[in-house]
């Protein structure tokens, strides 16, 4: 087994490096920066950077947070929307718009996504309560962001002001274009902490695999390791989608596609989900980037474009397995 | 109290919503020592089991694990001493048998007791007491569900338990390791391992334990040797059902014949 771990993980550690550098290097149409040193270091820091360190993490975040999700809900269609987090983040950045919070303070949007996200994974845990199974948690989860859903689009519909409308919907659709270094600086420290809260739940996650029953014998404190979760997407996702917005699929598509190669086994899958969330994020918005001259195409949908052909690779295979 | 005492429980009853589950139930758990617990379904066995894992808390009494109160252990102290084997055999990813095995080494990996070495070397000897090291390799969901049910008891051995809380183990087991398993319990049980099994097979319990408990509507009915315990009369009374009981070159054999008062079942030629 542990021959087969270590070079998974340098792989995907080499992919995410190299993505990275990538991300660094590319611009708008073409490779390389035109210009003097100091502008060139103008951009690559100022411009560029933000946008490669936002991608990397947010990458992590998502595909972290999917992961320990699919597990502990033992579900393999969780995604980290799935407990409300990234619909109340949602709402929260919404509002902000449409109340002109957005445009009258800097930090505004992110802090009200934020808070969207804080208050929706609250109203889950309240609904869900503790030490209940996963399916309350799921349902709990499907009706907030049910809930989220609804009063976006009456904020939506209801608005007198179609500039606002056009942000909204732009922002929802994510993007790690024109984020600054301040940004990036505030959010990222949440998300790390966040995706340290993930990592510790590993073990339980295994044990899980096994039913909450035989989990708890053998020493999982389930109530712990629920808390360590929910709170671990909350701060992860939450920050991730209050700066950038609604990035869908990286959460869904990266532990499927790294679940095999890690041997099924959840706590494997955690930091190989993060490593490639961040590599799939950083080369979706490498390769976006170079397309934007000729064609504006957002994040999210360019990370459903590159994801939905893995899946479909892997829904044919597995076909193929359960053919009688 | 002897210091071969693994766990006990005291005066025991749970309530579970309006329903009494189990009513004062006093029992001791000794090192070295097979008790299969019997009963009708919803006589409480399930539940008595749980209580005796931590995993339910008893509405009144005491449970002790080694002369400490359960609740005073940590969750990792208490896995270190007892292992649970639920009756649902819940498998949910396509790991390998190898790695759902090492899952019962995780207790003594949180605790900071265990070295890679040993359990390896744990593992191996699980795999092999429960014949599944053939499939060590292959995921566990491409077993048949007897096969899957095998790799679950030897996920329970490898926990190292002194007392071992099984739930129906043998349900669902071809013949040959029905036997196999007993077996297991039974050499375990020479080197001190204690274990406490439900089963619904009174030939198996009468001639694999050392003690039953047979239980009803939450009652303790009758504990001790299998021969006092199991009296055609006890089993009418308990069961409902006619049983014949013989013994087979030393070994009890138990034949239901016929519900009591109910339909005779008869046996063909």
């Amino acid at each position: 087994m542990s021959e087969r771990r270590a070079p998974l993980s340098m792989w995907l550690t080499m992919a995410v490096l190299l993505a990275f550098a990538l991300s660094l290097c590319v611009g708008p149409g073409l490779i390389g920066i035109r210009g003097d040193a100091a502008a060139r270091l103008l951009i690559v820091r100022e411009i560029r950077l933000p946008r490669a360190l936002l991608g990397a993490c947010v990458g992590a975040a998502l595909g972290l947070s999917g992961a320990a999700l699919q597990g502990y809900l033992r579900n393999a269609l969780a995604e980290p929307g799935v407990i409300g987090v990234s619909g109340g983040a949602a709402l929260g950045a919404v509002l902000a718009i449409h109340l002109g919070l957005a445009t009258a303070l800097p930090f505004a949007l992110p802090a009200a996504g934020l808070l969207g996200a804080a208050l929706a994974t609250l109203l889950v845990v309240m609904l869900a309560g503790e030490g209940t199974g996963p399916v309350p948690l799921m349902l709990a989860g499907v009706a907030v962001s049910a809930l989220t859903s609804a009063a976006i689009a009456l904020a939506l519909t209801i608005s007198g002001n179609p500039f606002a409308a056009a942000e909204s919907v732009f922002w929802m659709m994510g993007s790690l274009a024109d984020r600054s270094l301040a940004q990036a600086a505030l959010a990222i420290p949440v998300m790390l902490v966040g995706m340290f809260l993930l990592m510790q739940v590993a073990r339980a996650l295994d044990a899980l695999t096994l039913g909450d029953n035989a989990a708890q014998s053998l020493g999982v404190d389930l109530v712990r390791a629920r808390r360590l979760l929910i709170a671990g997407v909350a701060l992860s996702v939450g920050a991730a989608t209050a700066v950038t917005g609604i990035i869908g699929f990286v959460g869904l598509v990266v532990p499927h596609l790294l679940r095999g190669a890690t041997g099924h086994q959840p706590s494997r899958l955690l930091a190989a989900s993060a490593l490639g969330g961040a590599a799939l994020l950083l080369v979706a918005d490498t390769l976006l980037r170079l397309l934007s001259p000729w064609l504006d195409i957002r994040i999210g949908v360019l990370t459903a474009l590159l994801g939905a052909p893995f899946f479909v690779l892997l829904v044919v295979r597995m076909r193929r397995d359960l053919a009688p | 109290m002897s210091d071969t005492t693994l766990a006990t429980l005291d005066h025991v009853s749970l309530t579970l919503g309006a329903r009494p589950v189990l009513r004062d139930v006093s029992v001791r758990f000794a090192a070295g020592e097979v008790v299969a617990l019997v009963g009708p379904n919803g006589a409480g066995k399930s539940s008595l089991l749980k209580v005796l894992a931590g995993l339910i808390v008893a509405t009144s009494g005491t449970v002790t694990s080694a002369g400490r109160a359960l609740g005073s252990l940590t969750p990792t102290e208490l896995a270190t001493r007892h292992a649970y084997l639920p009756q649902g055999r819940d498998v949910h990813w396509p790991m390998s048998v190898r790695a759902i095995v090492t899952l019962g080494r995780l207790p003594h990996q949180l605790s900071g007791t265990t070295s890679a070495v040993h359990d390896d070397r744990v593992v191996d000897d699980a795999m092999a007491a429960m014949d599944v090291t053939a499939f060590a390799e292959r995921p566990v969901l491409a077993l048949s569900g007897g096969e899957q049910a095998r790799v679950l008891i030897a996920r329970a051995l490898a926990q190292e338990p002194r007392l071992l809380i099984a739930d129906e183990p043998t349900a669902g087991l071809d013949l040959a390791h029905q036997l196999s398993v007993m077996q297991v319990l039974r050499a375990r049980a020479s080197t001190g391992v204690g274990s406490i099994v439900a089963l619904h097979d009174l030939s198996l319990a009468a001639r694999f334990a050392d003690r039953l408990i047979l239980l009803a509507d939450g009652q303790m009915v009758a504990a001790g040797t299998p021969a006092e315990v199991l009296t055609a009369p006890r089993i009418a009374a308990v069961y409902g059902v006619e049983m014949m009981i013989t013994t087979v070159e030393g070994v009890p054999v138990f034949a239901p014949l016929s519900t009591v008062g109910g339909r005779t079942i008869t046996p063909s030629p």
